[in-house]
């Protein structure tokens, strides 16, 4: 009973038992860090990469032209994510690609030693909003590591499908990528890929505290799906970034 | 000794060893760390250098990205604990393998930029081969549609995000490595108290 009574054994106690509560509540932290933790942390893993991206959402838009009449995207639409499936493996050699010159050798999805994998998201459309007359988008998203130590491929494609009505801004794989099998791509997933509500209201849920942007400033006013088709309908416009 | 004497002893080292911990625990705020440690692996995640002499070799890159390393290691690391070399040759203990191209493609599922008007992957750094359970040897590329293209302030800043990944560092909210990119080539104080992990 002395040990209980002392106050410097209910101090040690005390303090044990705020570390173990402190351990606790990180691992329940960790375990139930959000609903979309896996695809936000998908979208920034950890590469050591870094890109040049459009500014706001209407600059990713098809219309949206650079100097030389290029866009960023082909394709508008929103549908429903209608199928996830294993893509393929990819072993990356370090070098770079260039013309004719592939960095990875295309493997199996399940290949231990891939460096990074795809899964294969089909879209089925319900609306198109700028660019081919699709029914159906099949993209592929990449997942970084090997089906062992890699990312969590069935995680990552639930998070997926719990997004519900898609907003996918795409385009075709440009020439050079085409070697990994690769067809159509989210060319910036955390600002390609957004959410229509029931009300018709946009929201960009992969855009994430740590990204140096937020939401509000990459919409730039642009909140509803009838704001972003009106967009999407104009006339060629110079984009600004 | 009596017995009650030494349980109150055990308490008390109990309570240091319980403050000791917490107040361990509260200096290094993991949670707010962007420095990757020693994970073990090559390939596309971030590792940190096996050491803080961090050699680097050119191969026939332009004179924009020599330019631009060049500067970020005297701006950015060269103050730092981090000693920065360049080498005439590349053997296996070259740490940093710099190089340049017209990438066209895909590299660790990012679709490289198609042209200086375009969007997509403008430098990345892939760990080669290991030392234990750091980096040994890195490869380091920077893309010909952003080098050249862009003013040199911009091509400094991606200068100073690669170096940064080839020391460990992850992308941050500011700074030369604010996640995709950017226009800043300072490193954060933060970043560079990383760098301490090299002291030793």
């Amino acid at each position: 009973m002395r040990r209980l009574t002392s106050p410097t054994g209910r101090a040690a106690w005390v303090l044990v038992a705020m570390m173990i509560a402190s351990c606790a509540g990180s691992a329940a932290k960790s375990e139930t860090a959000g609903p979309l933790s896996a695809l936000r942390h998908n979208v920034d893993p950890g590469v050591g990469a870094s890109h040049q991206a459009a500014a706001t959402l209407v600059d990713l838009l098809p219309n949206a032209k650079a100097g030389d009449g290029t866009a960023l995207s082909d394709s508008v639409v929103v549908g429903q994510l209608a199928d996830v499936a294993p893509g393929d493996g990819f072993v990356e050699s370090g070098e770079g690609p260039t013309p004719g010159r592939p960095s990875a050798t295309r493997t199996s999805f399940s290949d231990a030693h891939a460096s990074w994998r795809t899964l294969r998201l089909t879209v089925s459309v319900t609306s198109v909003l700028a660019g081919p007359r699709f029914a159906s988008v099949e993209l592929d998203w990449p997942l970084l590591g090997s089906a062992r130590q890699g990312e969590d491929a069935d995680r990552i494609g639930r998070e997926l499908r719990s997004l519900g009505r898609v907003l996918v801004i795409s385009q075709a794989v440009p020439a050079g990528a085409e070697y990994a099998g690769l067809k159509r791509q989210i060319p910036d997933r955390q600002h390609g890929l957004g959410v229509v509500g029931s009300d018709g209201a946009l929201s960009f849920p992969l855009i994430a505290g740590d990204s140096g942007t937020t939401a509000a400033a990459w919409m730039g006013g642009v909140d509803t799906l009838a704001e972003l088709r009106a967009a999407a309908a104009g006339p060629a416009r110079r984009r600004d970034s | 000794m009596s017995m009650s004497t030494g349980i109150v002893r055990r308490h008390r080292r109990v309570v240091v060893a319980a403050f000791v911990i917490l107040v361990g625990a509260g200096a290094v705020p993991a949670h707010a760390s962007n420095f990757s440690g020693a994970n073990g692996g090559v390939g596309c995640h971030v590792n940190v250098a096996d050491n803080k002499v961090h050699s680097i070799w050119y191969h026939q890159v332009t004179a924009a990205t020599r330019q631009a390393v060049s500067w970020s290691r005297s701006h950015n690391y060269d103050p730092t604990v981090v000693d920065t070399v360049t080498e005439d040759a590349r053997d296996r203990l070259t740490d940093v393998i710099a190089m340049d191209a017209d990438y066209e493609g895909t590299t660790c599922g990012r679709t490289w930029m198609p042209r200086p008007t375009g969007a997509g992957l403008i430098g990345m750094v892939i760990c080669q081969s290991l030392s234990g359970r750091r980096c040994n040897q890195f490869h380091m590329m920077f893309d010909n549609d952003f080098m050249g293209p862009q003013p040199s302030a911009n091509e400094n800043a991606l200068a100073c995000h690669e170096l940064g990944h080839t020391v460990g560092l992850m992308h941050v909210t500011s700074g030369c490595l604010v996640t995709g990119g950017g226009t800043s080539s300072s490193l954060r104080e933060h970043d560079r108290r990383h760098l301490s992990y090299y002291q030793s």
